[in-house]
């Protein structure tokens, strides 16, 4: 069950674009070396991979979403302008 | 078709038939009983879809003795499908009346709200995913622009779940996509990719490729073309073939080769 659901999530994190980041396997206690050389291997894979691409993702305003600042700028000058024509005043 | 439902409504073969109805210009699911007869006149065919299977299942979920007649098109097939191995509806308590799907060459005419899927703009076939490709054309992005193009889809999400709530093979009680610890609430747009990413793993071997989801969503997020990429994959890995396979989903049991009995010890 184990293997069929990681294999099946390996595909999908590489459909997604985050293939290689998930390892499967599975060690006794009494193979210390098989321990060391898949968690070598594995740690040398994902430093040539390098660092979880999301958290800059999501940093940067080319993710079609407008940045909070801008938010804020834009409600700031709507309601500059509001209380010019003292609408907001009108409506209450 | 009319006199069919009404035969079968007077005969008692199915208790209710669920249709569609049209209400104030809205073609809506209606459910037809014996009780009012001449209702039947009103059913109507159009391209309108919603899941009546869904429907059906909550019914039989309140009524399981209840005998269910439904409209259905190919994609509501595929999802009965579904139900009947899962056992949330039973085989022998659902009659059903096929009409027009999708237009071939043998029928010209063809009703479904999904036969011309809206057009990406140029912004989104820029930055985004169009809803229209193949899913071959997917893989001709590399991985970090695939990625950067999934995470512009997955940010606009505004969580309204309405992917899942149409869902016609969405039947759980408890939802993970509603658990606190998995996908954190009073925050938008929600955990991405973990929220979409966590409804593509339950869509695998469940996701009949109705569209339904990228209907109903609001903000145009490409799902029908994430859930029939998951749903190659476990074509590929799995050999299953959803929708139409007559057994459960892989990951519904332990794998083959786990058995419960405690294996005895090899003799010394």
């Amino acid at each position: 069950m184990t293997i069929k659901r990681m294999t099946f999530l390996q595909e999908l994190l590489k459909l997604i674009g985050l293939g290689g980041r998930l390892h499967l396997s599975w060690i006794s206690s009494a193979e210390a070396q098989k321990y060391v050389q898949v968690v070598t291997d594995f740690t040398e894979k994902i430093r040539t991979l390098g660092p979880n691409p999301l958290p800059l993702l999501a940093k940067n305003s080319k993710m079609g979403r407008i940045p909070e600042q801008d938010w804020d700028k834009g409600i700031n000058a709507a309601l500059k302008k509001t209380s010019n024509t003292n609408r907001l005043a009108k409506c209450a | 078709m009319k006199s069919k439902v009404k035969l079968w409504l007077e005969k008692g073969t199915i208790d209710i038939f669920i249709g569609y109805k049209t209400i104030n210009e809205h073609t809506i699911p209606h459910c037809f009983t014996k009780s009012n007869l001449d209702e039947v006149d009103e059913l109507v065919v159009g391209p309108m879809r919603y899941p009546l299977e869904g429907i059906a299942t909550d019914i039989a979920a309140d009524q399981p003795d209840a005998k269910i007649g439904l409209l259905v098109r190919d994609c509501n097939t595929r999802a009965l499908n579904v139900l009947y191995i899962w056992n949330q509806l039973d085989r022998d308590h659902i009659k059903t009346i096929t009409v027009n799907c999708c237009p071939s060459r043998l029928k010209q005419h063809g009703d479904c709200s999904y036969l011309e899927p809206e057009k990406a703009g140029a912004y989104k076939k820029q930055v985004g995913l169009d809803s229209n490709m193949d899913t071959s054309d997917l893989e001709a992005f590399g991985q970090e622009e695939r990625l950067g193009r999934w995470m512009y889809e997955f940010q606009k999400c505004i969580k309204c779940y309405g992917c899942r709530n149409i869902c016609p093979v969405c039947f759980c009680k408890e939802c993970s996509l509603e658990h606190p610890d998995l996908v954190g609430p009073g925050k938008l747009p929600p955990d991405v990719p973990i929220f979409h990413l966590v409804r593509a793993v339950h869509m695998a071997g469940r996701c009949i490729d109705c569209g339904l989801c990228e209907d109903a969503c609001p903000v145009d997020i490409p799902l029908r073309l994430l859930y029939r990429k998951v749903n190659e994959i476990v074509l590929d890995v799995f050999d299953y073939d959803t929708g139409t396979h007559p057994d459960q989903s892989p990951f519904s049991v332990l794998g083959d080769g786990v058995t419960l009995e405690p294996k005895p010890l090899e003799a010394a």
